[in-house]
C-alpha cells in the first residue's frame, strides 16, 4: 500500500460483477475499466477509507464487511452484489484448503498485498470470450484446486507459468479490442529446460 | 472429469448418480471427496512424495509427462499434474482400476486399488489411511477390508515369515 496520493471518493468506470466471478477477478476487470493496476485499485481504497492496510485478508474469501461496504461504495455496486461473489457464498460448505492460492503475496512496492486466491484457466475460454464481445473474467469455479478440466472444452486447464509470478496471470487491459474494452494476455507455456523472459506472453507481446 | 462435476453438483447439492456409492448424499460425496483429496495430497512421514502418486499406473504417467520429482509443498499451489494425480487417485478409489466410470460400469472393485496403495507403502504408514478409511462409505470401507486382509495373507505366506 501507499503508492497512490490521490483517488476519487468512488471511481468513474464501474463494471458490474458477473455471476459465478471471483470478487479480485471483477476487481481486476474494475482496475482494467478504470486504466489504473490491481494494486493501485486496492491502494485507493486504502487511502479513500484512510486504512493503513487491507482490512480483510483474503478478497474472495471471507471477505470483511468493512471491506466490501468499503468496494461496494467505491466501485458503486450493490454491496450484496459483492458478497454473492466471495467463496463462501458459490461453493457452500467447501473448506478453504480445497482452493488454490495465489502464490504471489507482495506486490510490486514490496509492501504485502492483500490475497486472492489462485486459479488454474481456460484460455479457450478467454479467447472466446474476447471474440465475441463478452466480458473476460475468472468464474471462481477455476480457484477449485481439484478441477483440472474445463467443462466447456473439455481441455486440461493451464498451471500458472512460473515466471509469471510478480503480475496477475490473465491481465485485462482495456486497451486493444474496443468492442469487449478487454485485452487478455496469456502467459506463455514455458517447456522444461526453457530459459524465458518474465513478459513474455502467448499471444508474443 | 465426471468426478469433478460430480463433485460441484454435490457443492451445490444435487447428489451424484446413485450407482457409484450406493444412493450416497450430495454432503456425504461432498465430504468423501474432500477427505481423498486431502489423503492424497499428503505427504506420509517417511515419503518424499504424496500419496497419489503410488496409484498412479504407467499410461498415465507416459500421457501426462510426470516428469518433476515431487508436488509442491501444499495442494492450494500444486500444478495441474499433481492435482490431476490426486482426482485420477481418487477416481481410481471411486470407479475400480481404470478410473472411469463409464469403462467400469458392472464391476467397480477398488480392492485391487487399496491393495496396490498398500502394498507400496511401508506397514507404519498403514495406519493413517485405516484412520482416514472410517468416514468412508460402507463399500469402500468393505473393499479397503479385502485389501488388507489379502495383504497380511500374503505377508503371513512369505518365506521371510519366521512363524
Amino acid at each position: 500500500m501507499g503508492r497512490t496520493s490521490v483517488a476519487p471518493r468512488q471511481l468513474p468506470m464501474a463494471p458490474r460483477p458477473l455471476r459465478g466471478e471471483l470478487v479480485s477477478s471483477w476487481l481486476s476487470r474494475v482496475a482494467a475499466a478504470n486504466c489504473i493496476s490491481f494494486e493501485e485499485l486496492l491502494d485507493a481504497l486504502s487511502l479513500v477509507n484512510r486504512w493503513s492496510r487491507c482490512p480483510s485478508e483474503c478478497l474472495d474469501m471471507n471477505l470483511d464487511p468493512v471491506m466490501r461496504l468499503a468496494l461496494s461504495d467505491f466501485c458503486r455496486v450493490p454491496s450484496e452484489f459483492v458478497s454473492q461473489l466471495t467463496l463462501e457464498r458459490q461453493f457452500p460448505g467447501v473448506p478453504k484448503e480445497m482452493f488454490l492460492s495465489f502464490p504471489n503475496f507482495f506486490g510490486v512496492s514490496g509492501c504485502p498485498m492483500t490475497s486472492r486466491v489462485g486459479y488454474a484457466f481456460c484460455p479457450d475460454c478467454l479467447h472466446e470470450a474476447a471474440r465475441t464481445g463478452d466480458p473476460c473474467y475468472i468464474p471462481a469455479v477455476w480457484s477449485l484446486a481439484l478441477l483440472t478440466h474445463c467443462r466447456v472444452h473439455l481441455r486440461p486447464l493451464h498451471s500458472p507459468c512460473p515466471f509469471a509470478s510478480s503480475k496477475s496471470r490473465c491481465s485485462f487491459r482495456a486497451l486493444r479490442n474496443p468492442a469487449s474494452s478487454v485485452e487478455v494476455r496469456l502467459f506463455r507455456k514455458v517447456e522444461p529446460g526453457e530459459t524465458s523472459s518474465p513478459n513474455k506472453c502467448c499471444d508474443g507481446t | 472429469m465426471a468426478l469433478e462435476d460430480a463433485y460441484i453438483n454435490a457443492v451445490h447439492g444435487r447428489a451424484p448418480d446413485p450407482q457409484w456409492l450406493s444412493k450416497i448424499s450430495s454432503t456425504d460425496f461432498r465430504k468423501l471427496v474432500e477427505s481423498l483429496v486431502i489423503l492424497f495430497s499428503s505427504r506420509l512421514a517417511s515419503e518424499t512424495h504424496i500419496l497419489a502418486v503410488f496409484l498412479l499406473d504407467r499410461e498415465v504417467v507416459e500421457r501426462y509427462h510426470f516428469c518433476r520429482h515431487a508436488a509442491e509443498a501444499k495442494l492450494a499451489y500444486f500444478s495441474w499434474h499433481w492435482s490431476f494425480a490426486v482426482i485420477f487417485s481418487i477416481a481410481k478409489v471411486i470407479f475400480g482400476k481404470r478410473g472411469d466410470p463409464t469403462r467400469s460400469a458392472l464391476c467397480r472393485d477398488s480392492s485391487e486399488v487399496f491393495f496396490e496403495l498398500l502394498r507400496n507403502l511401508p506397514w507404519e504408514d498403514h495406519f493413517h489411511i485405516i484412520v482416514a478409511s472410517r468416514t468412508w462409505p460402507a463399500r469402500l470401507q468393505d473393499e479397503f477390508g479385502l485389501a488388507m486382509k489379502r495383504l497380511e495373507r500374503r505377508a503371513w505366506a512369505s518365506k521371510r515369515n519366521l512363524a
